[in-house]
């Protein structure tokens, strides 16, 4: 099996965690700007070719994201140079026109048990995450929190690795 | 802040970690090696790197009233984050991460 391929048990959406999408949208305008953008320090073109790769051969439905990850997402934009941020927003806007947004309330998040260890973006996420959504992350606490929870996901860096031997 | 070419390459930093592991716990047989979280700090030039293994150990399990005491092994996962020198390639450190 491709390193890149996982077990589905059912048609599911993609969702992306925060870094990840950053890494799609930035390196999907220009892979060269990957390695000049602040915030994808521990990213490569590599990776970007290995994401594209994982979602394109595990053939999901479509898209799910939430607004605390695009929150997240444009405000680490915010911290790059012009050109990046610039070709960034404009793949935020293309990006939001072809996925599906879910929006739980703050105030149902932040009441979560979950919250006070992960976050609300994160929680959003976990939330979010059910048998016909599948979460891709390179958050540890993330990504054991929805693996004990029987959820959908995997680990990017575990797919990194597996492409590496 | 170094420039992405002038840094330890990712894969060299995930390797110096797992090394860095595998050499203080020399003569136990950890499992599951893996590449579990990284970062880059670009304020100190250092890679935080967490790996997970497995490592069999033996607890001990009792039943109190019917059965009598018995020793089962069970699998522990443990995740450490491995400081390396992005100029060096050599560890710094190494803690427990808690998750």
């Amino acid at each position: 099996m491709c390193s890149a391929t996982v077990n589905i048990q059912v048609s599911s959406e993609l969702l992306l965690d925060t870094n990840l999408l950053l890494l799609l949208f930035i390196g999907g305008k220009d892979t060269s700007l990957i390695s000049k953008a602040k915030t994808l320090s521990a990213y490569t073109e590599e990776d970007y070719e290995l994401l594209q790769e994982f979602a394109n051969l595990n053939q999901f439905t479509g898209l799910l994201t939430t607004p605390h990850i695009i929150t997240e997402v444009s405000n680490l934009l915010g911290k790059e140079r012009d050109d990046i941020k610039r070709v960034g927003r404009e793949a935020v806007v293309e990006f939001l026109a072809r996925c599906n947004e879910r929006l739980d309330s703050s105030a149902e998040l932040a009441s979560k048990p979950e919250f006070n260890r992960l976050g609300i973006t994160d929680t959003a996420i976990a939330l979010a995450a059910n048998s016909t959504v599948f979460v891709l992350t390179a958050d540890l606490p993330l990504y054991l929190h929805c693996s004990r929870s029987g959820l959908n996901v995997e680990n990017f860096n575990h797919v990194r690795q597996g492409s590496w031997s | 802040m170094l420039s992405q070419e002038a840094r330890l390459p990712v894969k060299d930093a995930v390797t110096a970690a797992i090394d860095y592991v595998k050499e203080l716990y020399e003569g136990v047989s950890l499992r599951d090696l893996l590449l579990e979280e990284i970062e880059y700090s670009n304020a100190s030039d250092k890679w935080l790197v967490t790996i997970g293994f497995s490592l069999p150990e033996t607890k001990e399990v009792s039943s109190p009233v019917i059965f009598p005491a018995k020793t089962s092994r069970e699998l522990s996962r443990r995740y450490k984050t491995v400081v390396i020198d992005a100029i060096s390639g050599t560890p710094d450190s190494m803690k427990i991460r808690n998750v």
